[in-house]
């Protein structure tokens, strides 16, 4: 069964009871909420995501919650939890869905060590995987929206989960986050993009989120390798650029934007650097024509 | 380790960290490894002169000193016991 054959009622239902069992990629999560914004929330962004049983395993229990007594009336908060431990100070309640988002990253990146974990956005195309590591700010899940608008399989546009014995990237596909002026960029760009509410004044600005295609989400169980790793850094004025970059400089990339690679040691180093010995490497810098961007990329998967 | 064309980059177990070499220093710290057993000034000028085909050992000289320093603060070398 997937989350949008239940009724919004029965959405409610489980995430007051017993918890709603989600499978997110290679993950369940256990989400246990009263809120009714995390229930919208859930109801329209994993509509295409598989439930499991109230007795199914989950990796994952968390809980999005009020705060207790009048609080729950007076500037009301929202509060994340795995299990016992609370891993943020509340947020206003309104921004409920986005602290389960934020939530999830956190638990995926600081438990989930049998992969290599890079900070970075995933699509895929014809089986092939094209890898866009940056720090924040740099466009990533802006491009990865675009190109999933084009057609290519989202596996992720937030965190690459390398497996290391399979040298392949396993899809974990969730809503794609944008933030400020990307939401109206990707909106024009993406008529048909299912996006959230936008939920504005959080930490990072204003913050939608685009419901992954259910075709991505289907096929969340096929992995996929890395042919091109692509560098990329937005720039509203900058002219674009697509640059050969070398294996050395897109591997210390990789690295930087490893959130694990010190867990998995030299395994992680060899990991990494058989990833770029495979793949094409680009530095990418791009401005305002988004368009443009998504050609430039697509011509990239054209020619090699 | 692993080399593509003129570059190297290291793995160090000892600390967990990744080094991205200047193609020198990558043949100095190349050249090292080959003689575990100690190396010459000149014995090491004239192997990474070998590496770079470069034949000037007035000219490679400070320049392979700098790579030493380089590759001493990155503390994958150190001088070998008198």
């Amino acid at each position: 069964m997937i989350v949008s054959e239940l009724t919004r009622t029965e959405v409610g239902r489980q995430l007051g009871g017993h918890g709603l069992k989600v499978r997110m990629g290679p993950i369940v999560a256990s989400i246990r909420s009263p809120m009714p914004v995390v229930a919208d929330g859930i109801g329209f962004h994993y509509a295409a995501h598989e439930t499991l049983d109230a007795d199914a395993f989950a990796d994952f229990n968390v809980h999005i919650e009020w705060p207790s007594g009048i609080r729950r009336f007076v500037r009301p908060t929202a509060t994340f939890r795995l299990d016992e431990t609370t891993a943020f100070e509340p947020l206003p309640a309104n921004q409920g869905f986005p602290l389960l988002e934020w939530g999830m990253n956190w638990c995926i990146t600081a438990y989930c060590d049998q992969y290599l974990i890079l900070h970075s956005a995933v699509v895929e195309r014809n089986g092939c995987a094209l890898l866009l590591p940056a720090p924040p700010g740099s466009g990533k899940s802006t491009l990865c929206a675009a190109l999933v608008a084009r057609g290519w399989r989202l596996l992720s546009d937030e965190l690459a989960l390398i497996d290391i014995d399979r040298l392949a990237v396993t899809p974990i596909p969730r809503p794609i986050s944008l933030k400020n002026t990307a939401i109206e960029v990707i909106r024009a760009f993406w008529p048909e993009a299912a996006i959230g509410t936008v939920v504005r004044e959080t930490l990072k600005g204003s913050v939608a989120h685009v419901r992954p295609p259910p075709g991505s989400v289907e096929r969340q169980h096929e992995i996929a390798h890395v042919r091109w790793i692509v560098l990329p850094k937005y720039g509203a004025e900058a002219p674009m650029t697509l640059s050969a970059i070398t294996r050395g400089a897109a591997l210390m990339r990789l690295v930087d934007c490893a959130f694990n690679y010190t867990v998995h040691g030299r395994r992680g180093f060899e990991t990494l650097a058989s990833l770029v010995a495979d793949a094409t490497c680009r530095d990418f810098r791009y401005g305002g024509d988004l368009d443009a961007a998504v050609k430039a990329l697509e011509g990239l998967a054209s020619a090699s | 380790m692993h080399e593509w064309d003129d570059e190297l980059v290291v793995y160090d177990d000892l600390d967990g960290h990744t080094h991205h070499l200047a193609p020198l220093a990558g043949k100095v710290l190349l050249a090292l490894l080959e003689c575990r057993g100690g190396l010459s000034d000149a014995m090491l000028i004239e192997r990474v002169g070998q590496l770079l085909a470069i034949d000037d050992a007035q000219v490679l000289a400070p320049a392979v000193e700098e790579a030493l320093d380089e590759l001493g603060r990155l503390a994958l070398i150190a001088p070998a016991a008198a």
